[in-house]
């Protein structure tokens, strides 16, 4: 059976990978590889670092495979595991002196990933710099928020259950994040209207 | 006419996450100062969301996999539960010393975790202080002390838990056993006896004051 077709559920997959079927991981992993690669990228500004943690997100789960329980969504769990795993690698870049990001060669970085984007405009391309580089000034905290909702596009309950807080708290953090973008925005001469 | 909305207000509104919607919608129609802020932000969440994205390269499944297979036999020798109960011990240990050596402490306000708030709550201000210290640490915030005695003596279970999850103590505990230093987390992936001897443990200190 194919597993790509089948309309298994995560927790069916779980069940089955749990039981030794590694299809039934790589299955899971085709699901969230892009959600948890972009999630990490948008965080340390690195598609290299962001494989790698994700890499490690995948394997930690797999870890505790045996042991995950069906309480909540496959999905906040991983990304459980790997925004935890993003803040430590971004702890330990700070204490190695590195920056959390270094927006203009990261941006530089995924633009030229990008074979060159002919059919963008300059003004876009212009606006696509300045949004990453105010991201990448943003706090940990409201970055992993703004990406969670408009990268990632959860809800607020999934936003709550992988920050591991309340709704309420997730209004608020996210309006914050949002307040700080535009200011950053703005003071990077940018234009929002 | 309605006071002019906050940006948490229209941050919700954009989300679709409004209480009110049609109220918000309409104030919009007849007030350009929030129309403005309104347009702003939905600007900028749709240039976030326009981002170009990172393309997952096809070694991407095959170093998982790979990976996994390795993490298997790592799985089989874990930290176990003697070694859960010997840092839960050491654990639980600097956290009441932490407790106790703040009895004295002073510092500026700072305002309380939730966690800490609830372990107040129940009576248990020492461990409040522990924790608070121990956040404030982290911060690199100061924080004020009202005194208490280092233990867990009045706080339940789900409170102790609670409070250990904020601890940077719990983080490296949880890395040290290749679990994930949330412990939410880490409780979710731990099997239902797993979880019932971690609670069990946490009872029994809660009761004696030490593992056993």
């Amino acid at each position: 059976m194919d597993l790509r077709e089948s309309g298994m559920s995560d927790w069916d997959l779980v069940s089955c990978a749990q039981a030794g079927d590694m299809d039934a991981f790589a299955e899971l992993v085709r699901r969230y590889q892009g959600p948890v690669v972009q999630f990490c990228y948008r965080m340390t500004g690195s598609a290299q670092d962001a494989e790698e943690i994700a890499q490690d997100s995948f394997v930690r789960v797999y870890g505790h495979l045996r042991r995950l329980k069906p309480r909540a969504k496959f999905s906040t769990f991983l990304f459980g595991v790997a925004r935890n795993l993003t803040l430590n690698f971004l702890r330990d870049a700070k204490r190695r002196g590195r920056g959390v990001t270094e927006p203009l060669d990261t941006v530089s970085y995924a633009v030229q990933d990008d074979a060159m984007r002919p059919d963008r405009s300059a003004r876009r391309h212009e606006i696509e710099l300045l949004v990453e580089r105010a991201i990448a000034l943003l706090s940990p905290e409201h970055r992993e928020i703004l990406v969670l909702r408009e990268v990632n596009s959860m809800d607020y309950e999934a936003i709550a259950a992988v920050l591991s807080c309340r709704k309420g708290t997730v209004k608020s953090r996210l309006a914050r994040a949002r307040e700080q973008l535009r200011t950053q925005v703005l003071g990077l001469g940018g234009e929002l209207p | 006419m309605k006071r002019h909305y906050s940006i948490e207000e229209l941050s919700t509104y954009i989300d679709g996450e409004a209480e009110e919607p049609e109220q918000v919608a309409e104030h919009l129609r007849s007030c350009a100062s929030c129309a403005r802020l309104h347009e702003e932000l939905l600007n900028l969440s749709g240039h976030v969301r326009a981002l170009p994205s990172v393309e997952v390269r096809p070694e991407f499944l095959t170093r998982v996999m790979a990976n996994a297979g390795a993490a298997r036999g790592r799985q089989r020798s874990g930290f176990g539960l003697a070694g859960l109960r010997l840092a839960l011990a050491a654990g639980l240990a600097v956290l009441a010393l932490v407790a106790a050596v703040l009895y004295t402490a002073r510092g500026p306000m700072r305002t309380p975790a939730p966690a800490e708030s609830a372990l107040r709550q129940t009576g248990d201000t020492g461990l409040a202080q522990g924790l608070a210290k121990v956040q404030a640490t982290e911060t690199g915030e100061t924080f004020e002390d009202t005194g208490g005695q280092g233990s867990f003596d009045g706080a339940s279970v789900d409170e102790m838990i609670a409070g250990l999850s904020e601890t940077e103590w719990f983080g490296t505990l949880a890395a040290d056993w290749e679990a994930e230093d949330d412990l939410d987390a880490m409780l979710n992936s731990m099997g239902e006896d797993e979880e019932a001897d971690f609670r069990n443990l946490l009872r029994e200190y809660a009761e004696k004051g030490r593992v056993t």
